[in-house]
Order: structure tokens, then C-alpha cells, then sequence
């Protein structure tokens, strides 16, 4: 082939090679204008995760909505068995309250407050659910840092995943800290579950735990969920 | 050589009064975004958007990715605008930005477009015939510049096919000017040897 004949070629090229449609824009903003708001870390995964959460589980299809009121249902289970157990949680230790019967400061997060039952059951639940993700994130940086890969993590991450979403739209992600700390956690529950599900991924599975693992660090979720969770809290049955 | 459209040619494409504002003083637009004001983020957008998307299409092929890609490049500048020091072309900088995301993104979602699809929807869509070349002969080409090492063809198109200089694209890439130059030698002439069992009575009518 002449370098002419190539200069026509290429000029084809510039024409029919990944030639891109109209440009989406109302669409696009869209998108951007919803992950901007104090995310600073908003990724494409923040993008396509903030997408997903306008759609709640209990908006969706039918078949959806009766698996979500079934998780409903077992997750209210959970919380009452979680109010009986904070009447006498160490947890809600003497220092959340004022000694003089006004009230006390603002909890933090992970702490219960006296006499606020119900959303105290919320705050427990949130901080045993913490717990629980903090083990799995726990686990896969250091699947991460061995270059290895236990392909339990999917399913435990599906399963987090889901009580995650039921605890944002509980009280529980009223308070901001613990609410940005729970969509946070959602996003990296919904790679690693994404992770779990393609098996066709397991060629560049190292990769792609690896970018999940750093996704971890950016945030500090660790950091951040112990932070939250009150000094010496453990797992019911741990 | 370029086919493309040239590079910062249609910031006012648009039409858009933003636009226009940000030819006339896109640094005080940026100064505005940096506080957060929605009109000078809107306005940024919309005088970057097309050729941003353009450029994310272009080295990816499909339509949801470069969105993302997109999306994603707009959402991180906006929140780098104070690293942005003026030094370059906002453009320069965002178009920097946009090929960062968009080659993670290729690499990451591994949804290179292929051939074999554009071939598929050939099928079910004839698509139009321009200057005569025969289809499976641009299949072929497509083929090789889809075959060409990542950072080459990435040089490649920018050059060959969207008009960037090559100061910007050493710029984008945080590369020499001498690198960006010996990369689209190199993938032109890779694109010369795997073309050239293709006949020349082959390649038009």
C-alpha cells in the first residue's frame, strides 16, 4: 500500500472509526450534577451508584418489592431482637449522658443515647452492621495485599449489601456522618458484589480487587467505620 | 495530517450565551465554578461537553462508556478546579482529564468496542458508504487500529483523527513532544504493515 493510498485510508478512518452520535448532554449533566454535591470522590461508580439509589428497592418491580418487604420483615426481627439486647448493652455507657438530667450532647454515631429506644435499635443495628463490614473490608485488603482471592467475598458482600440500603433508608441515616459513612460502604459493597457475580472476571480478578481495595483506602473506610463504631463494641455472639 | 474537527474550533457550537461568556473570559467562569456556582459549572459544561464526549467516544467506541467516561472527567475536574492553575487551555486540561478516565475505563470495565459488534450492526443496520470503501475493507482497517498497542493508537487518534497538536497531546499525556511524535510514526507505520496484504484493487472500487 502507497502512502496515499494509506492517507486515504485514514481519512476514511477519521470518518467512520468510532464516530460518536449526538452528544447526550441534558443526560450527562444530569448525571454529573448528582454526584457533585460534597463528594469528593465521586467516581463513575458514584455516578452509576447514585443512579441506582433513585430507585430504592421498595420502588421497583413487583417481584423486587415482595423480596424487599420479606428483607423488611426479617430486618425489623433483627431490630427488635437488637432493642432488647441495648436495655442491657454495655454500649450505652454513663458518659452519653448528663449527670444533671438536661440533655446531653449530641452521640456520636456508633453511641446510644438513653431513652431513645427505637433509635437507639437503629444505632445498635448500624454498629453491628458496621462491624460486620468492617471484617469483610478487613478481609479483602488483605486478600488484596496477598494477591489472592476467596470467592466467598460476593456473596457476603451481596449480603451486606442489601442490609446496608434497608439501614439508609432507616433513622439510622439520618445522622449525616453515619449516612455518608452507609452510601460510602454501598458503593464498595456494590463492586464487590459485582465482583462476586461475573465469573468471567476471575482472569483479571487480582486486578480488579486490587482497584476495590485502593477504592477503600481514597475513602478511608476503615478509618472511618472505627471511628464510628464505639471503643469496644463486638459482635452479639462474636 | 488530521481528519477530524479541530481542537477548541466549537466552544460556541452551541450557541449558548454560557458559551460565549466563557470564550470571552473562561478564567473568571473557573473562578466562579471554584466557589461552587452551579451557572459556572453549567457553563463550563456546556462549552466542553461535546468535545469531551467526542473524545471519550472516540477512544472507547461506545455510547454508555464514554458517557460515564464523560460524566466522570466533568465530575473530577469539578472537583480539582483549584489544582487547575491556569498555565494551559482549560480545554487542554480538561481534555487531560478526559483521556485519563476514559483509558481507566477501558482498562477497567473491559468494553473496548470490537469490530465483531460494528460488523453485527452492519448487518441489522447498513450504514452509509462513504467515498466507496468497501465494508469489510474498513472492518479490516478498523481492525488494526483497534490492534495497535494502546499508547500508540491513544496518539493516533488524537492526531490523526481528531486534529490535536502535538504540544497538546504530550500535554494530555504528560508526555515529551518528541515521545507523542515517535508514537504516531510508530503507529502509523504498524498500521502500513498490517495493511498491506490488503490489495490495492481491494481497497477501492
Amino acid at each position: 500500500m502507497t502512502d496515499d493510498r494509506l492517507e486515504e485510508a485514514l481519512k476514511e478512518l477519521g470518518e467512520t472509526y468510532n464516530r460518536p452520535p449526538e452528544t447526550p448532554r441534558h443526560e450527562m449533566w444530569a448525571g454529573i450534577r448528582d454526584a457533585l454535591p460534597g463528594d469528593t470522590h465521586a467516581s463513575v461508580t458514584s455516578i452509576e451508584a447514585a443512579r441506582k439509589r433513585k430507585g430504592r428497592w421498595w420502588r421497583r418491580g413487583p417481584g423486587v418489592q415482595w423480596t424487599g418487604l420479606a428483607v423488611a420483615a426479617a430486618a425489623l426481627l433483627v431490630l427488635g431482637i437488637g432493642i432488647g439486647r441495648v436495655s442491657v448493652n454495655p454500649l450505652a455507657g454513663p458518659e452519653t449522658a448528663a449527670s444533671d438530667g438536661t440533655l446531653a450532647a449530641p452521640a456520636a454515631p456508633g453511641e446510644l443515647v438513653p431513652g431513645a429506644g427505637r433509635d437507639n435499635a437503629f444505632r445498635y443495628a448500624a454498629v453491628e452492621h458496621l462491624l460486620r463490614s468492617e471484617s469483610l473490608l478487613t478481609m479483602v485488603r488483605t486478600d488484596a495485599r496477598a494477591g489472592r482471592y476467596d470467592a466467598a467475598l460476593g456473596g457476603w458482600a451481596r449480603d451486606l449489601l442489601m442490609r446496608t440500603r434497608l439501614l439508609m433508608d432507616s433513622p439510622a441515616a439520618e445522622d449525616p456522618a453515619l449516612g455518608e459513612l452507609l452510601e460510602d460502604l454501598e458503593l464498595i459493597l456494590v463492586q464487590l458484589a459485582r465482583f462476586g457475580e461475573d465469573p468471567s472476571q476471575t482472569d483479571r480478578g487480582q486486578e480488579e480487587l486490587d482497584l476495590i481495595a485502593r477504592g477503600m483506602e481514597e475513602q478511608e473506610m476503615l478509618l472511618r467505620i472505627r471511628a464510628v463504631v464505639p471503643a469496644g463494641a463486638g459482635l452479639v455472639g462474636a | 495530517m488530521s481528519h477530524g474537527r479541530k481542537p477548541n474550533a466549537d466552544h460556541s457550537r452551541d450557541g449558548s450565551l454560557n458559551g460565549l461568556a466563557i470564550r470571552i473570559d473562561e478564567g473568571e467562569t473557573v473562578r466562579l465554578a471554584r466557589k461552587g456556582d452551579e451557572r459556572a459549572l453549567r457553563g463550563l459544561y456546556d462549552a466542553h461537553a461535546d468535545r469531551v464526549y467526542r473524545l471519550a467516544y472516540r477512544m472507547c467506541g461506545d455510547d454508555e462508556l464514554a458517557r460515564e467516561a464523560t460524566q466522570a472527567a466533568f465530575v473530577r475536574a469539578f472537583q480539582r478546579l483549584d489544582q487547575f492553575r491556569g498555565d494551559a487551555a482549560f480545554s487542554t486540561w480538561m481534555h487531560r482529564i478526559t483521556t485519563s478516565v476514559t483509558l481507566n475505563e477501558i482498562r477497567k470495565k473491559k468494553r473496548h468496542a470490537t469490530r465483531e459488534r460494528d460488523l453485527d450492526e452492519g448487518v441489522s443496520q447498513p450504514a452509509p458508504q462513504p467515498s466507496g470503501l468497501d465494508p469489510d475493507t474498513r472492518v479490516r482497517l478498523h481492525a488494526a487500529v483497534d490492534g495497535l498497542p494502546e499508547i500508540y493508537r491513544v496518539v493516533f487518534l488524537l492526531h490523526d483523527l481528531e486534529g490535536y497538536k502535538h504540544e497538546e497531546i504530550a500535554e494530555m499525556l504528560d508526555v515529551a513532544v518528541g515521545t507523542s511524535k515517535a508514537r504516531l510514526s510508530r503507529a502509523r507505520k504498524r498500521l502500513r504493515d498490517a495493511l498491506k496484504d490488503i490489495r490495492e484493487d481491494y481497497l477501492y472500487d
